[in-house]
């Protein structure tokens, strides 16, 4: 947010209460009306009293399935059902859970693991020791084209904002982005987007504005991205870097770390695929 | 009660119109003066002065659209009484909101010295036809209702992303085209 606004310039506001009243009135006259709870939380408060019935009920339930489990405890077991156990262990007269066994553990620990990463991860798609320049040409292969400054979006628009929304919704959304890094003399680090893709389809940059690590990360909420540089002679160069954006910081050469930038003969003559993961906050 | 029934009510003299209007756009109308004014007592003055500005102005106006004209003078009242009384918090949402849209000054740049807010006005609107409509609506409930992201999110039924993608964006094409025509220099 702009701080340092010359006062005389603040002239520039008295413009919107020029703007065509036509504009104004067909925007006013589509007004949905506001939620329920209002900025200040004071107008339009529910009753306490709304879901008394809601309430009540669920209370209901809740003493009769107290009253009714040390019964059912007994009887369930006998039939052949058990109460919170893995099925069958019919007249064995109780039902204290069996311990999962050595494979149930492990099934349960991979999926803690999903659970724990829920988000593809798009760089593992290729295998490992797939070149870096047959995936930058895989990440390439569409044709959408984008102008990543959300000014001019040349094609894919829709597609563009169907992603966002995806994010929106806090589902799983996940975009490769072909840049070109730069580093400035604050030891900070930029990034130059040429290409994105995004399910699939490609998204061409075809301006040239750098945008900070920073500001992408915040815009959009990322949670973590990982990269992927393209090295003309060196190994693939791969790394996940997890970064809350709660972090004031912009990204410096130490966050990178020296084989990001180094291992390809310096900063800005080299291509890097980065896969960023979005996250809702 | 449909908006023809409460303007027949308006242009018959009946006081029901008041009580009818204050039922189905009372609560509109509080969240519009209240973007803009900080004390919940001037809200309450401003959906007043509204109220009474109806009665006043039906007859001899005959609305087509009753929300958008009702809409509109809640606006505008809630302006006045914010410039009158300067009720507006220094910080409130009203500066924050105008800040955001002043981000189209780059660092640097300035009003031309010959500037006229109307025909910076005209151009706004020029642009403002020009974009697609979801921005165009965007934009007007952020800069000129003075709209929270969170309220227009659930105007637009859209997320957070894409509403302030598509302000920043119109903000962009505003900047260059208010360059283009010596606005700003």
């Amino acid at each position: 947010m702009r701080t340092n606004i010359k006062p005389e310039n603040r002239r520039l506001l008295e413009a919107i209460e020029y703007i065509d009243e036509e504009i104004v009135l067909g925007v006013l006259a589509g007004l949905k009306d506001p939620e329920e709870k209002s900025i200040h939380g004071e107008y339009q408060k529910p009753s306490p009293f709304k879901y008394w019935r809601q309430f009540t009920a669920m209370a209901a339930c809740l003493i009769l399935l107290t009253a009714a489990f040390p019964v059912l405890n007994y009887v369930l077991p006998r039939i052949g059902i058990s109460i919170g156990g893995r099925g069958g262990n019919a007249g064995a007269g109780t039902s204290e859970l069996e311990a999962p066994t050595q494979a149930e553990t492990q099934a349960l620990e991979t999926e803690d693991e999903k659970i724990d990463s829920p988000y593809p991860r798009a760089i593992d798609a290729y295998p490992a020791d797939m070149p870096a320049e047959e995936i930058y040409a895989d990440v390439l292969k569409g044709g959408w084209v984008v102008n990543y400054d959300f000014s001019e979006i040349e094609a894919g628009e829709d597609l563009w904002l169907d992603f966002l929304n995806k994010v929106d919704r806090g589902e799983p959304a996940r975009i490769l982005i072909a840049t070109y890094p730069l580093e400035y003399p604050d030891g900070t680090i930029s990034i130059e987007l040429h290409e994105v893709v995004y399910d699939g389809k490609l998204f061409t940059h075809t301006g040239g504005s750098h945008r900070g690590i920073d500001s992408i990360l915040k815009d959009f909420n990322i949670f973590r991205f990982e990269y992927l540089t393209k090295i003309e002679h060196e190994s693939n160069n791969r790394k996940t870097i997890k970064w809350m954006l709660t972090h004031k910081n912009p990204y410096t050469y130490e966050d990178f770390g020296d084989e990001f930038m180094s291992n390809n003969g310096g900063i800005g003559d080299h291509e890097s695929i980065m896969s960023f993961y979005y996250y809702k906050n | 009660m449909d908006d023809k029934r409460i303007i027949e009510l308006f242009l018959a003299r009946d006081e029901e119109a008041i009580k009818k209007t204050q039922e189905k756009y009372g609560a509109i109308c509080r969240t519009i003066a209240a973007n803009i004014l900080s004390q919940r007592e001037d809200v309450e003055e401003c959906v007043n002065d509204v109220m009474l500005g109806l009665w006043n102005a039906i007859p001899p106006d005959e609305p087509k659209d009753l929300k958008a004209y009702i809409a509109r003078a809640v606006r505008n009242r809630a302006r006045d009484i914010g410039r009158e009384a300067n009720a507006w918090k220094r910080g409130g949402r009203v500066q924050i909101v105008g800040d955001e849209f002043l981000s189209i000054l780059e660092d640097g740049t300035d009003l031309a010295s010959d500037f006229e807010a109307k025909r910076a006005g005209e151009i706004i609107s020029g642009v403002l036809e020009l974009i697609p409509e979801a921005d165009k609506k965007i934009f007007v409930l952020r800069y000129w209702l003075g709209m929270d992201i969170s309220q227009i999110m659930h105007q637009m039924n859209f997320g957070e992303s894409r509403v302030k993608v598509s302000l920043h964006r119109t903000r962009k094409k505003l900047a260059d085209e208010l360059g283009k025509r010596g606005i700003i220099v």
